[in-house]
Formats: C-alpha cells, structure tokens, sequence
C-alpha cells in the first residue's frame, strides 16, 4: 500500500466515525505525514537528480574526447548538453516510474540548477579575489545569464517529460 | 497492538477500533501499522462502506507471518519483554 493510500484509509477513518477529538486528531496526524512524506521524497528526488546529472557529467567527460577530432568547441559544448538532457530525461523517466510526481521532478531540477548557481555566483567572487577582476566578471556575467536560464528551462521540461512518461508506464501498486 | 490483532484474528479490525482498544492516538498508531505492514506482519485492505455516500476504510488483520511471531513471542517470555521493552 503506497503512502498516498495510508493518508486517504485514515482521512476516510477520521470522516467515518462520530467522534470529534480522535477525527480531529487523524486529520492532523493525516497532515503532517503528508508533509513530512513530501519533504522526503523532495530531498530523496533531488538527491537522485543530482547523481544523475554527475553521471551524465562524467559520462560527457569520458566521451566528447572520443568525438574530438576536429570539432569546433560550440559543437562539442552542443554534444555534452545532448547527454546530460538524455540523462535527465532518463532520469526523469526513472523517478516518474518509482512514482514521483513529474512537477516535484521538475522543481527539483529547478531547485538544484538555482543553488548550484546561487552557489557559484557567492563563490566566484572568492575564487577572483585579485584588483581588477570585478570588471570581468562584470562583462562575463550579463550574455551568461540568458543561455543559463534556457538550459534551465530545457532541463526541467525535459525531466518533466521523462517523468510524466515514466508515470504512464508505472505498474499499479 | 500485535496482540489485540492476534485476539481478534481471523477478524478485520479498523483502525479507530484498534486506537480505542490499545489507547494509541492516530499519530502513535497508524506509524505502527505501517511498520507492520511493510514487514508483511500485517494485511491492510479497503472495505466498501455499506452506506451509500461514505467513503470505502482501511481494515487490518495479522499476516500468517505475524501470527507466527505472536506465537514465538508467546512461547518465549524473554522475547516478549525484549520487544516490548524494545
């Protein structure tokens, strides 16, 4: 019996029986297992996207040297995004089978894709911790944001894809 | 609640029955059950109200599994408070 059974077999217990205090009791306890329960599958699918996204980093490592003959550098960049949107895909597809709702995979890759950028974005500064170097990351800045952003979106509809396509194909509980 | 479920096997109990009789509030309870059923101890199904307009409930009895651990657990007095201390 999945979760989502457990909470509505309780939230119909609580609405069946005459007595106030214990339905009351349930509905509450029906609340705060719903949350905790999404709490943990949030963390759970971010979790998995990451690793997913590692593969697929490294998977891209191992295999745009292979491709490399000649190739200019928008090509091979072109090729890795290729991979890493399959591997979300797949990963998407994975995590709709397992039964995780296709927008939670979706906010998951947005969550992530922000924090790792947020992240970046605090660091940088740090790692550029010479005179001058504010110019520059003033002027490398601004074009990068729009591609990001792209790939962000790319990223999350394609995850969403997988995982409303592996949501389709999920056997029944 | 292992108990109060072997007692009334081959029985179907709800759980608003089993919080009365055991004196566990919901949020103490139903995390129980789960446990129990997830260790195949314990067989949940749905059962069709037999009033139109309310919603099927959940009924619960102990797995052949769980009535063989009521049995070891009642042979062997030292188990039995080992789980209940546990």
């Amino acid at each position: 019996m999945s979760p989502e059974e457990w909470n509505q077999g309780i939230r119909n217990e609580a609405q069946i029986v005459n007595d106030i205090e214990w339905s009351h009791d349930a509905q509450q306890y029906v609340r705060l297992s719903e949350k905790k329960d999404q709490l943990v599958t949030f963390v759970m699918t971010v979790f998995a996207i990451e690793i997913i996204e590692l593969l697929s980093v490294f998977n891209t490592q191992i295999l745009i040297p292979m491709w490399n003959v000649g190739v200019s550098d928008l090509t091979i960049s072109h090729i890795g995004q290729g991979i890493v949107a399959l591997f979300t895909f797949l990963g998407g597809l994975w995590l709709g089978k397992e039964g995780i709702r296709p927008r939670l995979v979706a906010l998951s890759i947005l969550v992530l894709s922000l924090f790792k950028e947020v992240t970046f974005l605090v660091l940088q500064p740090w790692e550029w911790g010479i005179p001058g170097i504010g110019i520059l990351w003033e002027g490398s800045a601004a074009p990068m944001w729009l591609p990001l952003i792209g790939w962000w979106l790319v990223s999350t509809l394609v995850g969403f894809l997988g995982a409303s396509l592996g949501e389709k194909t999920k056997k029944p509980n | 609640v292992l108990l109060t479920l072997s007692e009334r096997h081959p029985a179907w109990t709800h759980g608003y029955d089993l919080s009365k009789v055991t004196g566990l509030k919901s949020g103490t309870l139903y995390p129980i059950l789960r446990r129990l059923n997830e260790q195949e101890l314990l067989e949940a199904r749905w059962e069709e109200s037999e009033h139109v307009g309310r919603p099927p409930r959940h009924s619960y009895q102990l797995s052949n599994k769980g009535l063989q651990l009521i049995h070891v657990l009642n042979a062997s007095p030292a188990l039995s408070l080992k789980g209940i201390l546990i």
